[in-house]
């Protein structure tokens, strides 16, 4: 199978064959070039073999738990990894987005919510070499480099740890960051530091940036796992 | 029960009175032989004061028998110290008017009369004597029965207040070996096997007594010490039983520490009726127990008949409609416009949806049964909570305003943030499917002392009075308005256990102001460490 240059490769990593298919008609009307694999051992070996853009991973494998795939991936590779995940299963969420996967999709799901994630997460593949240094969206304002927020045209001030976790999620724009990892980045690695400290401070940075700090625009909530920032197309 | 005392009082009182000597009787006689001196000397002075009556009479009087003044002292010490001394003071005033009588001062019996009425003296103080004792006795089984009753009354009116089988068998064994001063052991037949239930000795039965306990089962018969069933056991058994069976095995510590080690008759019948009044008490225990099993069971049934009706109708209306429009469509994709099209798959989109949440439900409510929803409890910021919850149910409230009102100081609060938003987002959406498009749903919430609480208003009807305080059992729907694209009914259910697991309240009313509910959900407030936070942010 040739696929048409400019289409981006993507790895499915699903042992169901009923997703597996919906995956692959999605994805190819999306001018994805799909390639699949239907155990964790399969999906190593072609992940070495095909050097895929980005792989979608079922973390419910019959023969290795999707967290030792995540690793192994790791091990050789930066390509962004989405994972499928079951509802109810927060912890799973955390650990899979610890080890280096880039975002998950929660099953059920539409297929324009897997879409976004993939979209997003490959932005972040292309833009990881450098982020531009001013973000913009749907009003929202950050400038990197000289540190300057604004929203709707009006400046805000933040404090320097506001600023630091806005950076960092604005660096992952669209992308879900979870509690530890805004921890680590405000605090330095590990210093213990409370997810309390952190609510604190997005409620601060909310009240400032949120036109409705109860009806959050841009910083939204992922219950369990983290924060992501809204990205308006 | 009462009639179940009037018989044992009854019975009581009809049997022979005494046996042996009870201790008081027994008592009295050891200080009669101690006192004997006493009562000799007593008998003399009162004689000696009726002769000198007797020689006063007999000076100004001139009755003809000075004989008969002696009759009161004769009588009184006959009611009072028995035959015995009645006779010495009969003997005494004998004596006596023979030595007042010609001739005077000396004890020669002057005519036959006298020893007449010496003989009539005695006879009349044995009488006497006999009748007082009697009187006495009387007196003394009575009050002894009274103690027995107020026993058993006690004993009944105490296992009366007790339910459970364990706790009428601690009061009994405790109450009986109080009365009957010796330990004993209880045991009640369950599954089949007789099952220790306690007693002074903790410990198992020793083999001997457990074949012991046995046989009395088995045999309906007293076994062990003293009987012929297994004699060499330590304690003697015997069954309690009622109309509907054996309910329990009491065992007695035979060797009592008492002198000749065995119940004497008195002690006999009370045990009878302690161990008849037991009976009946387990009996009524176990009889609870098994109406309350009998009710549980039919509880499990219908909940189990409500969760069959609920899934068949729940998940196959929506599996219907999403089979019914795809099949179709596969079929006659040619006939439908392009907007026909795009709207039956947008209905079975939707039904997905709602079958996603079916399933979602099902797993949290199993999740709950299963006792495996440990909440991961940490401070958070509510506003955060509620951004959240709305997040996810924007799709819900697109045709409804929703209104928040926080006030800025709000405190932290402690509740697992997962659990918390799933709460509030099946809340949410039971406020916008059971108020008119257009209307208002308000999310608002106040520090109380040690709680905050959180109340979700809206516009619609209400909820009517009699399903308020049913809203939060399982597959309950308001008002039977099953047209509507309502739930399984488990959504508020599985709000209410994991609000209960995060240690707080959720509750359902009808607004004051308006029509429309208000469900209000209490938590605790975190610990105040909050200021802290925020003046280490001031300080940079």
């Amino acid at each position: 199978m040739i696929a048409p240059a400019g289409d981006v490769r993507v790895l499915v990593i699903e042992d169901d064959p009923a997703i597996q298919r919906f995956l692959r008609n999605t994805l190819r009307v999306q001018h994805y070039d799909v390639r699949e694999a239907e155990t964790a051992a399969e999906g190593l070996s072609l992940a070495r073999q095909v050097n895929p853009e980005i792989v979608i991973l079922d973390l419910g494998l019959p023969d290795m738990d999707g967290m030792d795939v995540i690793r192994r991936i790791r091990q050789f590779s930066k390509v962004p990894i989405v994972v499928l995940s079951s509802r109810s299963d927060e912890d799973g969420k955390v650990t899979a987005l610890d080890l280096g996967a880039d975002d998950y999709v929660t099953k059920p799901f539409g297929v324009e919510e897997l879409m976004a994630r993939l979209r997003t997460a490959l932005r972040h593949r292309f833009a990881s070499e450098g982020s531009p240094p001013v973000f913009s969206s749907g009003g929202l304002v950050v400038d990197l480099t000289r540190r300057l927020v604004s929203v709707n045209g009006r400046d805000v001030k933040l404090s320097r740890k506001e600023f630091d976790i806005l950076r960092e999620l604005v660096i992952h724009a669209g992308k879900v960051l979870t509690h530890r990892h805004l921890l680590r980045v405000a605090w330095g690695s590990e210093t213990g530091a409370d997810v309390q400290y952190l609510r604190v401070y997005i409620r601060q940075i909310r009240q400032k940036l949120e036109p409705s700090s109860n009806q959050p625009r841009y910083v939204l909530t992922e219950p369990g796992v983290g924060y992501r920032l809204q990205v308006f197309d | 029960m009462s009639e179940l005392i009037g018989r044992h009082s009854s019975l009581l009182r009809s049997a022979a009175p005494i046996g042996r000597i009870s201790d008081s009787l027994r008592r009295r006689r050891v200080s009669r032989v101690l006192d004997a001196a006493r009562i000799i000397l007593l008998c003399t002075l009162l004689v000696a004061v009726f002769a000198v009556l007797g020689l006063v009479i007999e000076h100004y009087l001139h009755v003809p028998n000075i004989l008969l003044v002696f009759l009161p002292p004769v009588l009184v010490v006959a009611v009072r110290y028995g035959f015995v001394a009645a006779a010495f003071t009969s003997l005494l005033c004998v004596a006596a008017t023979s030595y007042f009588s010609h001739p005077v001062y000396s004890f020669a019996v002057a005519d036959p009369g006298s020893i007449w009425a010496l003989l009539i003296f005695v006879v009349v103080a044995a009488y006497t004597s006999n009748l007082a004792a009697k009187i006495e006795q009387r007196a003394e089984a009575e009050s002894r029965q009274n103690r027995i009753i107020g026993q058993l009354h006690a004993f009944s009116s105490r296992l009366a207040a007790l339910s459970s089988i364990d706790e009428i068998a601690a009061e009994a064994v405790a109450q009986i070996g109080r009365i009957l001063h010796t330990d004993l052991v209880l045991l009640i037949p369950t599954d089949g096997a007789l099952r220790m239930l306690l007693g002074g000795a903790d410990a198992q039965l020793e083999p001997g007594d457990r074949l012991a306990a046995h046989a009395c089962a088995a045999q309906r018969r007293p076994a062990g010490h003293g009987t012929d069933l297994f004699p060499a056991a330590i304690r003697y058994y015997r069954p309690l039983e009622t109309d509907r069976g054996l309910v329990g095995v009491l065992g007695l510590n035979a060797p009592r520490v008492e002198p000749d080690g065995e119940l004497d008759a008195d002690e006999g019948r009370l045990l009878d009726a302690l161990c008849d009044q037991l009976a009946v008490s387990l009996d009524r225990a176990r009889l609870a127990d098994e109406m309350h099993a009998t009710a549980m069971l039919a509880e499990t049934e219908k909940l189990r008949s409500a969760l069959l009706t609920s899934v068949s109708h729940d998940l196959k209306t929506p599996l219907a409609s999403i089979l019914g429009n795809v099949s179709s469509l596969r079929q006659y994709w040619s006939l439908y416009d392009e907007a026909t099209r795009d709207e039956m798959l947008a209905f079975a989109e939707d039904e997905t949806l709602r079958l996603g949440q079916f399933v979602e439900n099902f797993l949290q409510m199993t999740r709950l049964d299963a006792g495996a929803v440990r909440p991961h409890l940490e401070d958070v910021d509510l506003s955060d909570l509620i951004g959240a919850a709305l997040q996810r149910t924007e799709k819900q409230t697109a045709g409804h305003v929703v209104r928040t009102e926080l006030p800025d100081d709000l405190p932290m609060v402690r509740l697992d943030f997962v659990l918390a938003e799933h709460v509030l987002v099946n809340v949410i959406d039971n406020a916008a499917k059971y108020s008119p498009q257009g209307s208002t749903i308000t999310l608002a919430a106040a520090a109380e002392p040690d709680r905050l609480r959180i109340d979700v208003l809206d516009e619609g009807l209400g909820i009517r009075e009699e399903d308020l305080k049913h809203l939060f059992e399982r597959f309950f729907r308001a008002g039977a308005a099953d047209h509507r694209r309502a739930g399984v009914g488990l959504g508020l259910t599985i709000c209410k256990g994991f609000v209960e697991a995060m240690g707080g309240t959720i509750e359902a009313a009808n607004r004051k102001d308006r029509t429309g509910a208000v469900i209000t959900v209490r938590l605790p407030r975190a610990p105040a460490n909050e200021g802290r936070i925020a003046r280490q942010e001031e300080g940079e």
